[in-house]
C-alpha cells in the first residue's frame, strides 16, 4: 500500500489517498486532452473510500472517450484538473499524476485511446497499449 | 495548412478563433504546468495577440508568479475551469505582442508538432521527447 499526497496548483484544495501500487494510465482520448489543456492525461485509479480531499473541487459532466459520462474536478481558483470520476467505474475516483506531491511516484502501466494520441507523443517503457480502452 | 484555427474549453461555454499560423508550438515541463494541466507537460501554441479572438463566453483572468519569476494571466472558463490562453504579452520583436494558447483546447490537434521543449529538468523520466528537438532545462532568458 503506498500513500499518495497531493493538490492543486494554490493549494485551496489538497488530497490523501491510499492505492495499491500507484500505476499510472496514460488516456490520449479527446475528452482527457481537453480536460487538461495538453496532450493526454496520467491518471491513478484509486477506491473513493480511500481518498481524503480538503477544499473545494468544483465539478461538471462530459462525455469521456467511452461515450459514458465521466465528472471532471478541478480547482475553481486556478482552474487544476484533479479528479474524475467515469461512469463505468462506479466507487473508483481517478486522480491526476500531474497534481501529485511526488508525480515520478507513478509509472505508466498502460496507454489508452492510442488511436486519439498526437503523433509525436511517445511514452517509455515495455506496456501494453490500446487502440481504445481494455476490455 | 488553414490559417483558421479554433478551439474552446471542455464544456464549450468558451470558444476561441486564430486567424494567423502559429509562431511556434512547444511543452512546457515545469511543476506549474504539471500541476495545472494534471498532467505531465503543458502543451502551447504561440500566436499573434492580435490573431486570438475570443468568440464565444467570458473568461475568467487569474494572475499567478510562474516559476521564471514572471506574472502571467490566465484565461479560464469559470464553469469547467479549462484553461485556454494566456493574457498578452511582449513577443521578442520590438513592439510584438503575442499570446499563448494551451493547444489541448484546440478542435484540430493532429497537426501540431512541438519543436521545443522547457524546464525538461522537472521532465517525467517516462516522457520521451523528439529526437532533434530543442531542449532547455529552464527556460532562456
Amino acid at each position: 500500500m503506498a500513500t499518495i499526497t497531493g493538490g492543486c496548483l494554490c493549494g485551496a484544495v489538497r488530497y490523501r489517498a491510499e492505492a495499491d501500487a500507484p500505476s499510472a494510465t496514460v488516456c490520449h482520448c479527446r475528452d482527457c486532452q481537453k480536460f487538461t489543456g495538453s496532450a493526454f492525461a496520467a491518471l491513478v485509479l484509486v477506491p473513493k473510500n480511500r481518498v481524503t480531499i480538503e477544499g473545494t473541487l468544483k465539478t461538471f459532466s462530459s462525455i469521456g472517450g467511452s461515450g459514458k459520462p465521466i465528472l471532471r474536478h478541478f480547482c475553481p481558483e486556478y482552474g487544476s484538473s484533479i479528479a474524475e470520476e467515469p461512469g463505468t467505474r462506479p466507487g473508483m475516483i481517478i486522480l491526476t499524476v500531474g497534481t501529485f506531491d511526488e508525480p515520478e511516484a507513478a509509472s505508466p502501466a498502460r496507454e489508452i485511446f492510442r488511436d486519439d494520441a498526437l503523433a509525436w507523443v511517445s511514452v517509455a517503457g515495455d506496456i501494453p497499449r490500446f487502440a481504445k480502452r481494455p476490455g | 495548412m488553414t490559417l483558421s484555427m479554433t478551439g474552446g474549453c471542455q464544456c464549450g461555454a468558451l470558444r476561441y478563433e486564430i486567424s494567423e499560423a502559429p509562431l511556434a508550438t512547444y511543452t512546457c515541463h515545469c511543476t506549474e504546468c504539471q500541476r495545472t494541466t494534471g498532467s505531465a507537460f503543458s502543451l502551447a501554441i504561440v500566436v499573434p495577440d492580435r490573431a486570438f479572438r475570443v468568440s464565444k463566453g467570458e473568461p475568467r483572468l487569474v494572475e499567478r508568479s510562474a516559476d521564471s519569476g514572471r506574472t502571467v494571466t490566465r484565461w479560464i472558463c469559470p464553469e469547467c475551469g479549462g484553461w485556454i490562453a494566456s493574457g498578452p504579452q511582449p513577443g521578442r520583436a520590438p513592439g510584438e505582442m503575442i499570446r499563448r494558447v494551451r493547444a489541448g483546447t484546440l478542435d484540430d490537434r493532429s497537426s501540431l508538432r512541438p519543436t521545443t521543449h522547457f524546464w525538461t529538468r522537472s521532465k517525467q523520466p517516462w516522457v520521451v521527447l523528439p529526437e532533434g528537438d530543442e531542449i532547455y532545462e529552464t527556460q532562456p532568458g
